[in-house]
């Protein structure tokens, strides 16, 4: 480990790591260039390099990337990965606060924590990591699907239970174009276009971005400049970063709880970072007292920080399927091991036992990426916020154009323009009638999983549904997310005992 | 980040218009010389049919890497055209073809499999077939715990009964991994419809669903399992491959193993109908001058993969037979639409 | 009854559900049309089912969403909230000929981008974008739009080495020189 540690602390290989973290900041930002496609566009960049600098290089783009991901989820509502979904159902509605700065703050925090968190649960755990990270099958998937839905209930206020509802099902509802897990093409109407399903990035531009920065528009009037300039005036609060104590303090244990459940979902090579910010989201959301239960969706500091610190843990737990096994549990690890593996380091049981150089520098630079991330980007924050102080009629074309290209680089295809811009005015319509969009993208991204996942199951069980009770794992998870459900109940029940008994108080 | 540069620039521009025009016409200009293309010959361009970080992408781009840093080729592009299961791309390839000189476009078995299935209407005939370059070969792999030692150990516990022995693959049923496993199974003389196959999303997320217990058999490619074997986490029981692969050559074949069955996923290029017949002929040439460069043997010893070289009517008549006995699996299975369905 | 029926339209709630039934409903109907694989072990839950059943929980969602204000409060349904005729006031000054005119803007580049390319089409959607939404200065719109597009153009096609259409206009153009 120490020899790790000697790797890493060279000045080439810390400069290295700023290059990427800025390199990757700057590619998250931009909405269809993720994590995947960042490291994808280093690969050729780190040839030349010694595999420790090049690794090094790659962890900084890495977090880099997952972190300017969180920034357009929090500054335009563009979440460009499914991962930083969660993190825009609270960020963005702060940052339209007149708290960007804030928000980004959080979010540079709370992953920092998640990270840090996620990293010494790594060390201390790893002879045992491996093997719970083989310990999920595909039913106790399917369970863990169904606890993420109780993320939903964040967007049931007052009389909308039923419209969250139903958003999601419309959400699962367009999850199910294109080829199912037979092999049958479903709802594609011949359409070759189709045939591989309406992708995460179409649907969370459409619904997410376009919609939104066309709301904005419309509730705003034409051609009155004073009133634009006056919301464009310089807000001191724009880039300030600032963050209470007491708001520190009220974050710590939903951050650490997070951290906590992200690592170990992250961990598991069928969850990922997505389900992780979700089930952290839900989780805490359910866990909050009441008051701050009305906050969350409006820009909640913990419904901020629960998700992003969830999904950095997450993303550090992936690592371990990948180093203990060799196995990509994600698209990113997929790229990560043809990174590692151009770099001569094959990942995998042996890695450990045999060149534990290797696995700690790897696993030290991982780490030194997330440092350097909160170092380099704190400063950087005020400025990057600043975006939103724009002029609207500059703003909203090039939030537009960049939901527009993001979606291009990756089909390049402009039949999913098309459509883009077809669901992004339904889906205008459906925020006009306040319908809640965010249980439509969530339903999307989880009933892909749910549906191959239970099929799976019941492949394996062959056509019973009796690994509901019989498997234990499966159990206890569904019986975790019914208990979800029902917690918020159960507290209005005691609150109304209570109130009737006044003797008790 | 760039829309704050855009945003002071907006601000600049009103301020000193002059150098923003010096500006603007330099992009300008770079953007037409960019847009013209450089005299031909020592260009090629890659057309991937899927997206960044796929099969088909690390392929072409493992191919391309080769041969631009050995200075075969001057300059190597990439256009991914993903969609329809790749079936964009070859109909993009058709429609432009005139224009399409310096353009291969990579595609591996799957290509014969979805055309027979009907997914796409077009087939490998619609293209010009130029070469084949990469093999991978499937290979059958139980945990290093399971009782199976070799291929007839699993195919009796299957005649016994099938639900014992379910088969995972990284792809959809009727896809590769699948039908790979019906072919085996037929070839030893079991009935390949009892098969239990059970697909997952990925190739990595198969051998998690083989180690996590929920299947007995993995169905993959060698090139994704190899690394397992050899680590000792599971065991690859037979591979496909007509005769031991130097990689692992201890593992035997399944025509060894009394099953006569060989499968080849090939991985190659293919060029827009019509292409002319010294385009063609100079790109199979510089792609048989790359296997002797140090550049591809380490990029092929990293990935697993083994060299395959078909050309010209070998690879056509190559691929008219791989077709034949996909075919006759599919129709067998059930699986294959009767008559092209509407 | 007519009151009743009335009310369906005048709250926004229902008036989204509506919409949602007609989906489900279409859907519904297509899902019946979807292949089964006979083959596919034998399980009951095939391609099918999981569609139907999505639709059928939609659809029952949107009934009652729609229904309860027919069974219930039978006093005086069809008044519309207070809410509700806010919200009718305000679409009636909403900004729609922006929103339009940018919705239009966008599917004009998106069926353009094939003959304008990435360098073009993004230049003139954001310059159009830009004095559609009150930007005076045609100089300064242009400035922005070009310098912009052009920023992204050199960093994805010379830095990170992707592929961006360059558009048919500019392959007839370039077409002709050489």
């Amino acid at each position: 480990m120490l020899i790790g540690l000697q790797t890493a602390f060279t000045p080439l290989n810390i400069f290295m790591v700023f290059l990427g973290c800025f390199a990757g900041t700057f590619i998250g930002m931009l909405p269809g260039l993720g994590p995947v496609s960042a490291i994808a566009l280093m690969i050729p960049v780190t040839y030349g390099l010694d595999p420790a600098s090049g690794m090094i290089l790659m962890a900084g783009v890495y977090y880099g990337a997952v972190f300017g991901g969180s920034t357009s989820a929090i500054l335009i509502n563009a979440p460009g990965v499914s991962a930083a979904v969660a993190t825009s159902f609270d960020g963005y509605p702060m940052a339209n606060r007149g708290y960007a700065g804030k928000a980004l703050a959080i979010a540079a925090y709370s992953s920092y924590s998640g990270g840090t968190i996620a990293a010494v649960l790594l060390i201390a755990l790893v002879p045992f990591l491996a093997r719970i990270s083989l310990s999920f099958q595909s039913s106790d998937y399917f369970a863990m699907m169904l606890f993420g839905c109780t993320a939903i209930a964040a967007f049931s206020g007052k009389g909308q239970v039923l419209k969250a509802i139903m958003m999601t099902l419309l959400g699962l509802m367009l999850a199910t174009i294109g080829e199912d897990p037979s092999g049958i093409q479903r709802f594609t109407f011949g359409i070759t276009d189709l045939y591989d399903g309406l992708s995460f990035l179409l649907l969370s531009m459409a619904t997410f971005a376009l919609a939104e920065a066309l709301y904005v528009i419309l509730q705003s009037s034409p051609g009155n400049d004073k009133a634009e300039a006056e919301s464009a005036s310089p807000d001191s609060q724009i880039g300030s970063l600032k963050v209470t104590g007491s708001e520190f303090k009220e974050m710590a244990t939903p951050v650490s709880r997070s951290s906590i459940v992200g690592f170990f979902v992250g961990v598991l090579p069928g969850a990922g970072a997505t389900i992780a910010s979700f089930l952290a989201y839900g989780m805490e959301r359910n866990l909050a007292k009441e008051s701050q239960q009305q906050e969350f969706g409006k820009g909640s500091n913990i419904g901020l920080a629960a998700p992003e610190a969830a999904n950095n843990a997450a993303s550090t737990g992936s690592f371990v399927p990948l180093l203990t096994l060799g196995i990509p549990g994600s698209a990113t690890t997929a790229i990560m091991l043809g990174a590692l593996l151009s770099y001569g380091i094959q990942p995998g049981p042996r890695l450990y036992v045999d060149y534990p150089t290797v696995f700690w520098s790897v696993i030290i630079s991982m780490y030194l990426g997330n440092v350097v991330l909160l170092i380099l980007n704190l400063p950087l924050i005020p400025y990057i916020a600043k975006i939103l102080q724009m002029p609207r009629r500059y703003l909203t074309p090039i939030i537009l154009f960049f939901s527009l290209m993001g979606v291009y680089l990756v089909s390049f295809n402009d039949f999913d323009l098309q459509m883009m811009v077809m669901v992004g005015a339904i889906a205008l319509v459906f925020r006009l009638l306040n319908f809640p969009l965010a249980p439509l993208l969530l339903g999307f991204i989880l009933g892909d999983m749910m549906e191959d996942n239970l099929r799976r199951a019941l492949l394996v069980w062959d056509g019973s549904f009796a690994f509901m009770w019989q498997r234990p794992q499966t159990a206890i998870i569904m019986l975790m997310a019914v208990g979800m459900l029902l917690l918020p109940m159960l507290r209005s029940l005691v609150a109304a005992r209570r109130r009737s008994m006044p003797g008790l108080d | 980040m760039c829309t704050d540069q855009a945003w002071s620039a907006a601000r600049q521009g009103s301020r000193y218009p002059v150098g923003m025009t010096c500006r603007l016409s330099l992009i300008l200009l770079f953007i037409l010389s960019a847009a013209a293309p450089p005299a031909a010959a020592q260009r090629l361009h890659l057309v991937i049919p899927g997206g960044a970080g796929g099969g088909w992408d690390s392929t072409a781009r493992g191919v391309g890497e080769a041969l631009s840093r050995s200075g075969l080729i001057d300059v190597v592009s990439y256009e991914n055209i993903s969609g329809g299961s790749g079936s964009r791309a070859i109909s993009h390839l058709i429609e432009t073809a005139a224009r399409q000189d310096n353009t291969l476009m990579i595609s591996s078995s799957p290509i014969i499999l979805s055309s027979l299935r009907g997914v796409f209407v077009q087939s490998f005939r619609d293209l010009t077939p130029v070469a084949a370059v990469v093999a991978d070969y499937g290979a059958f792999a139980v945990r290093s715990d399971s009782p199976h030692r070799d291929w007839r150990s699993v195919v009796a516990a299957y005649e016994d009964d099938p639900r014992s022995v379910k088969f995972a693959g990284g792809s959809a049923r009727g896809s590769m991994d699948h039908m790979v496993s019906a072919l085996a199974i037929k070839a030893s003389g079991a009935d390949p419809r009892q098969l239990r196959y059970i697909p997952y999303n990925a190739g990595g997320q198969a051998i998690v669903g083989l180690l996590s217990g929920e299947t007995q058999l993995l169905s993959t490619g060698f090139s994704e399992a190899r690394a397992l074997h050899e680590q000792g986490e599971i065991r690859i029981l037979a591979i496909t491959a007509p005769e031991p692969v130097a990689a692992a050559e201890a593992v035997p074949t399944l025509i060894e193993q009394g099953a006569d069955m060989s499968f080849v996923n090939w991985r190659g290029f293919f060029a827009a109908p019509g292409f002319p017949e010294e385009r063609a002929q100079y790109y199979v040439e510089r792609l048989q001058q790359m296997f002797a460069t140090e550049q591809w043997q380490t990029i092929r010893a990293t990935r697993g993969w083994d060299d395959l070289f078909l050309s010209g009517n070998d690879f056509y008549q190559f691929l008219e037979q791989q077709e034949k006995d996909l075919d006759a699996v599919l129709i067998e299975l059930g699986l294959k639409p009767a008559v092209a369905s509407q | 009854m007519a009151d009743r029926l009335k009310s369906l339209i005048d709250n926004k709630s229902r008036l989204g559900s509506l919409i949602l039934l007609v989906f489900a409903c279409a859907y519904l109907r297509a899902s019946l049309d979807v292949q089964i694989d006979m083959t596919f072990g034998e399980e009951s839950f095939n391609s099918r089912t999981m569609p139907i059943a999505l639709a059928v929980a939609s659809i029952a969602c949107a009934l009652v969403q729609l229904l309860t204000p027919l069974i219930g409060q039978s006093s005086d349904p069809s008044t519309p909230d207070d809410a509700t005729e806010q919200f009718y006031d305000g679409l009636k000054r909403a900004n729609w000929r922006q929103v339009v005119s940018l919705l239009i803007l966008m599917l004009l580049y998106t069926f353009t981008f094939q003959w304008l390319g990435f360098f073009l089409g993004g230049a003139s959607f954001l310059f159009c974008g830009f004095l559609l939404l009150g930007e005076r200065s045609y100089f300064t719109a242009a400035i922005v739009a070009l310098a912009l597009v052009g920023t992204m153009w050199l960093l994805l096609t010379q830095l990170f080495g992707l592929f961006l259409d360059s558009g048919e206009l500019l392959r007839i153009l370039s077409g002709l020189s050489s």
